[in-house]
Order: structure tokens, then C-alpha cells, then sequence
């Protein structure tokens, strides 16, 4: 009998911005994500992970797959071009819609979504990111984080996305490793909220991840 | 070379220094070209160049392997481990041999006959296996190269989980578990609550309860479980006081009010008329509404004042719980069986084999774990209110059962195998033994453990299904 699911999506940035160190880091990161999740039962017996990378293309890279058999290809980036954060938002409504079961008479819904975006940019297609926005925050997630990383990361326009933006003043490995074990205690918590209809409360995050109020 | 490669490669070489060849010299360079001196050199030249381009495509192949991404399917510590291993399936065709070695210690092994990797891991972890190859026409017969494959290794979530008492110092504790065993209406009512591994592990508190009592005066009993908001706060308080309050409340009818009770549903049974039903609607939509809101009310005002003595903002919605209730009475007929639901669980009147009757209907939502909360003021708003609270009369039963969605997530999946008989039976047999885990609940009312035999049994192992579990069965 299969258990009840908890779907993580996590959507990367990959545009050329992001090439050299911080996609390398990001790679790290993911590592350091899955490792940590399956150490955590909860995890390993319910998260199933999607990982979408967004630059000039949008792409699922990860359907979504159950932690215990999903393997992690490498992520790469182009050597530039836009961040089609727009295009992203648009892609996972429409993944979510086909991988995402809801429950009714006899079919088992799964856990509320998390969604986890992370960018070191601003959307490049500003028109369709500000028509996908409102969907999804009126899409049910059960948490919506959103990760500006380095310098010229844009919070004011993650704020549009959720509440629940942070900051990480850069995109190095440390950094955005210790970003990734948040990432994993905070779908961890899913384990003392499964009978919730509230926003899931985020663990304290570490002295890199900064929260944006 | 030939002797007609020779003159090309000649020919060009000449263009290619600039070297221009007059009509006269064209008959010596022809002569040239057929020395033994020239055909040596042609021929090491021609050996050179092969190795050179051999060597340049040996590299580009060696370089393309080693860039990629190599992973075998993850396997899972304890469980055999199946893979056929081919090149094709990783893009490595240009592999003309290879062996594959797996850490010593892993169990797990490739068999070079017939391609296939199998085993039983023994250790968790994220390894690399060494894959020795050679290329097809590499330059160096004898020469082997090396690629690591990664190999992830799953433990085993049962041995995960941690067990970590909760404080019994913390504000409102309550023990992990308990179970009690007692007789009311003729019957034996025994109620386990045990708290969910996942609350095991974090070392935090049973958020479900129950309370229940049977007056012999007026021959009433009322069974209660409430589940907790695993979010919330002070829920493992917030189910303590629905229970207590439910409880008191019906405890506290008068007795004259009961002996009523007790004739309009003899009258309703006998006649089903209009006095005996309006009789009985009133019962029920006053006392079955006024109780749950005298719940919600008593646990607003335990918020409120925990508030006014902290001096902190204490929401109503940190003692978030659930309720479901039976109350019930025995007569010469059969039983009378009263309830009320807010929230998710399940209750229902159980005839092995035969039928089964749902009392209420779970609130779900578009998702998992989505419900309704006793603590919620617009419940009581709701045109809907009545739909919680239900009345039955039967003439026996195997089994009345109340119980929280630790319970019923696991062993009715949805809300619709909660009215399947099938289900009830599957429950029925695997409290009787039919389980993986040896566990057996004898029902016989002499059985004096039953109690203690039904919290072993909540111990069941079920992936993903670890919130706290509580279950009332009248039998």
C-alpha cells in the first residue's frame, strides 16, 4: 500500500548568471538536500521531489519522483541569456496539475505541495510572471519559499510570489549549502504538521540565510 | 601508402611548403617518389599520423566517459538489489571490456557472466563503484582506465525513527500512551491512544485524547475521541478539555431529562411518529449542538485566560482539535446511538460480515491532512451543522468503534472505504490476528488485557502513516 505523498518542487535558476561557482554550489547543495532527507524517515517513506531549472528554456529536469529511487542529474547552465522565472511558474502549474493528486471519494490526496524557488537574478518576462503570480498564490501550497541569492538577486519581485522570501548575500557553496539543509529541515516539519490547514512554520534558519521582512 | 598516396601526400606537402615543382623536376620527383629511402619515411609517417589520430580519438573517448554522470538505481538497506548492468543503458558504447568492483563490506556484487549487479546491502550510505575498462581499439592492449559510479544506498526508514519520551515537565503533558479497559451498557469498552512515531521522534506529546463515561442511574454512556492539530500549539490540551467538556456536559443532563429520552425513543421505535420524531429532533439538535459549542466555548476561555495570565497573544487556534462522540443506550429493542463529528477519524456501528453503519462524515479537504477544527467558530455558523450530528437504532452490533485518522488513514486509505464492510472486516480480522505483526486483541469479555492487547496491535508498522493513533471499540 502506498503511503500518502508530500510533493517538494524546487525551481532553480539557471541562467548564464549562474554559471561557474554558484551552479556548482547548487549541485553541492541538492546533494547535501537529498542526503539530509534520507536520514529523516518522514522524509524517505513521503517526499517526492521535481526539480525544474529555468534560463532562456524552462525544463522539469526531475518528474516528480520518490525520494528513495530518485537520482540527481548534474544541473547546468547556459553561458547567458534571460531568466524565465515567468515561463518557470507556468510550467510547474502545469506539471503540478497532471503529478499532483488530490483526494475524493476513493482516490488518496496527497499532502499539500511545498514549493521552493531560488534565483540570483529577476524574472526577464515580467508580463507573464506578474499574470502566473496570482495563481500561485491562490494555489494551495502548504509552503511557498522563495531564495534570493547573491548580490543582484531582486527580493521585491519573490515577495510578489509568497511572504516567505530570504536572502542569502551570496551564492557560494557554504552558503547555499547551509540554504539546502534548511530547505530539508523545513520539509522535515511537514512531519508535525500533517493535520493542518495552516502555513507549515519554518524552522530558524542559519546565520547565512537572512529572512526578508 | 601506395604508390599513389605517397604521390599525394608528396604532391601536397610541396604545395603546402611552397615549394613550386617546374615540368622538368616533375620527372625526377616521379623517380623520387620510388625510392627505398622514400617509401620508408611514407610508411613512418603514415605510422605516426595513425597513432597520433588514434591516440587524439582514444582521448576524446576516455574524456566523454569520464564526464558523465554515472549513477546506478538507488537501493535500500535489507531489501535484494537487482540491476542488469549494460553499457548501452549509460551511452558507453566506445567500452570494449570492463569489470565492475563494489565496496567489500556492501554485499552487493556484479557477475560478470551474466551483467548482473545483485546483493543485499548491508550498510546505508552514498558509494562509488570502480568500473575498470578498456576502449575498443585502445592504443595500449594492456592499459585499463577506471570511472567511479555513484551508488546510493537508502536505510531502512524503520530503523530511523527515534523513540524520545516527551518531557513530562512541559505545560499540559499527558503520558505517550494509555490504554483502559471498562464495562458500560452490558459490553466491554476498551480504548488505546498511543502517540505517532513522528511525534516519537521529535520527542513532542500525543496530541490525541479521549474520555468517555456510563451512568448506571440513567443507563447513558458517551465515548469521545479528539485528535489534536498536529501545527498547533496547545492542541494536546485543546483535545483534553473537548473531551472533558463533552463529557461533563452530558453528565450534567438531569436525570428526569434522560428518563424523557428514554420514552420518546421507545415511542419513536415503536410508532415513528410525528410527536415522538419532533420529540427527538429536539433532543438532539439542542443537546448535540450545545455540547460541542459548550467544548468550544470552555477551551476559548481556558485560551483566554492563559493569555490574560502570560501576558502573550494566545490564539484559539493553538488548541486546534477534533471531536467525535457517541452517546449511547440500551433497551429491550436494541441500542440507541447518538453522535456527533467535527473534523477527520471515523466512527461507526459494526456487524461482522454483515453491515456497516458510518456515523458522520469525515471533513477532508482537497488534500491530505486538510480538515475542520472543533475551534473554529464558522463550524457552528455552518448551514451544514446538522449534518454532524446523527441518531441510529440497532439491534445489536459486533462492535461500535471510535477512532482518530491515525487509525483510519492507514487501514480505510479514503473516506469511501470507511462505508465498505470489506474494509470493517479486514479491520476486524487484523485486530484478530491477521496482521504481519504477530499482534492479536482477544474480544472476549473475560479477556482482562484487552486493553493493553489493543495498544500492542496500534504499534502496527504502516509507511508514511505515523500520526498519533487512538481508537474506542464497544464490544
Amino acid at each position: 500500500m502506498a503511503s500518502r505523498r508530500l510533493p517538494v518542487y524546487l525551481l532553480l535558476d539557471t541562467s548564464g548568471s549562474m554559471k561557474g561557482e554558484p551552479i556548482h554550489a547548487v549541485n553541492n547543495g541538492l546533494q547535501v538536500l537529498l542526503s539530509k532527507l534520507r536520514q529523516d524517515p518522514y522524509a524517505l517513506e513521503t517526499v517526492w521531489i521535481s526539480l525544474i531549472t529555468f534560463d532562456r528554456e524552462v525544463k522539469q529536469i526531475v518528474p516528480l519522483t520518490d525520494l528513495e529511487s530518485l537520482l540527481l542529474p548534474e544541473v547546468t547552465t547556459p553561458d547567458s541569456g534571460p531568466t524565465n522565472m515567468g515561463a518557470a511558474l507556468e510550467l510547474l502549474l502545469n506539471v503540478m496539475r497532471r503529478e499532483v493528486k488530490t483526494g475524493a471519494g476513493d482516490d488518496k490526496g496527497d499532502w499539500r505541495p511545498l514549493l521552493f524557488l531560488m534565483t540570483d537574478g529577476k524574472p526577464s518576462d515580467l508580463a507573464l510572471f506578474r499574470s502566473i503570480v496570482p495563481k500561485i498564490r491562490s494555489y494551495n501550497f502548504a509552503m511557498v519559499v522563495a531564495c534570493a541569492a547573491g548580490a543582484s538577486a531582486q527580493d521585491s519581485f519573490l515577495k510578489e510570489i509568497t511572504d516567505t522570501v530570504v536572502h542569502l548575500d551570496t551564492a557560494d557553496s557554504n552558503t547555499l549549502t547551509s540554504f539546502f539543509k534548511w530547505v530539508s529541515a523545513s520539509i522535515g516539519t511537514g512531519n508535525q504538521s500533517v493535520t493542518s490547514t495552516e502555513q507549515l512554520v519554518l524552522p530558524p534558519p542559519p546565520d547565512e540565510i537572512n529572512m526578508v521582512i | 601508402m601506395e604508390r599513389q598516396q605517397r604521390r599525394i601526400y608528396i604532391t601536397q606537402l610541396l604545395k603546402q611548403r611552397s615549394v613550386d615543382i617546374t615540368e622538368k623536376q616533375s620527372a625526377l620527383l616521379e623517380a623520387y617518389i620510388d625510392s627505398e629511402e622514400v617509401i620508408e619515411q611514407c610508411r613512418l609517417i603514415s605510422v605516426t599520423t595513425d597513432t597520433l589520430v588514434m591516440n587524439l580519438q582514444e582521448n576524446i573517448a576516455l574524456s566523454n566517459i569520464r564526464e558523465k554522470l554515472l549513477q546506478l538505481p538507488n537501493g535500500t538497506v535489507d531489501k535484494p538489489y537487482t540491476q542488469t548492468f549494460s553499457l548501452t543503458q549509460y551511452g558507453l558504447e566506445k567500452i570494449a571490456s570492463f569489470t565492475l568492483q563494489f565496496p567489500e563490506s556492501l554485499g552487493i556484487n556484479y557477475d560478470q557472466q551474466t551483467g548482473q549487479i545483485s546483493g543485499v546491502p548491508l550498510e546505508q550510505g552514498e558509494f562509488r563503484v570502480r568500473m575498470f575498462f578498456k576502449l575498443t581499439n585502445q592504443s595500449d592492449p594492456e592499459k585499463t582506465h577506471e570511472k567511479e559510479i555513484a551508488f546510493v544506498v537508502n536505510p531502512d526508514p524503520k530503523k530511523l525513527w527515534r523513540n524520545i519520551p516527551s518531557s513530562a515537565d512541559s505545560i499540559y503533558w499527558k503520558p505517550d500512551e494509555v490504554k483502559e479497559l471498562t464495562t458500560m451498557l452490558g459490553h466491554k469498552l476498551a480504548v488505546a491512544s498511543k502517540r505517532g512515531r513522528s511525534h516519537a521522534h521529535e520527542g513532542i506529546f500525543r496530541d490525541d485524547d479521549f474520555e468517555y463515561f456510563f451512568d448506571e442511574q440513567t443507563g447513558y454512556a458517551l465515548i469521545a475521541v479528539a485528535d489534536g492539530a498536529g501545527s498547533a500549539q496547545f492542541s494536546r490540551k485543546g483535545s483534553q478539555l473537548a473531551c472533558e467538556a463533552v463529557v461533563n456536559y452530558f453528565k450534567q443532563i438531569p436525570a428526569e431529562e434522560y428518563k424523557q429520552l428514554d420514552d420518546v425513543i421507545t415511542a419513536y421505535h415503536a410508532q415513528k411518529d410525528e410527536a415522538s420524531k419532533n420529540a427527538l429532533n429536539e433532543f438532539l439538535t439542542q443537546r448535540f449542538s450545545k455540547a460541542p459549542f459548550e467544548a468550544h466555548q470552555q477551551i476559548a476561555a481556558f485560551a483566554a485566560e492563559l493569555a490574560k495570565n502570560s501576558g502573550k497573544e494566545v490564539k484559539l487556534k493553538e488548541f486546534a482539535t477534533t471531536i467525535l462522540f457517541v452517546l449511547l443506550r440500551k433497551f429491550d429493542f436494541g441500542y440507541s446511538v447518538m453522535s456527533f463529528s467535527v473534523g477527520d477519524g471515523g466512527m461507526g456501528i459494526y456487524r461482522r460480515g454483515e453491515e456497516v453503519m458510518m456515523l458522520g462524515t469525515p471533513d477532508g479537504g482537497e488534500f491530505a491532512g486538510q480538515t475542520r477544527f472543533l475551534t473554529m467558530p464558522e463550524i457552528f455558523a455552518d448551514t451544514s451543522f446538522y449534518k454532524r450530528i446523527g441518531f441510529r437504532i440497532v439491534q445489536d452490533f459486533t462492535a461500535i468503534v471510535v477512532m482518530s485518522d491515525g487509525i483510519t488513514d492507514p487501514k480505510f486509505q479514503t473516506d469511501a472505504n470507511l462505508a465498505r464492510i470489506e474494509k470493517w472486516d479486514e479491520l476486524w480480522d487484523d485486530l484478530g490476528g491477521k496482521n504481519n505483526d504477530g499482534a492479536v486483541v482477544n474480544f472476549s469479555h473475560d479477556n482482562e488485557n484487552t486493553a493493553a492487547e489493543l495498544l500492542a496491535w496500534m504499534d502496527f508498522w504502516s509507511p508514511g502513516n505515523h500520526d498519533d493513533r487512538t481508537i474506542a471499540i464497544l464490544y
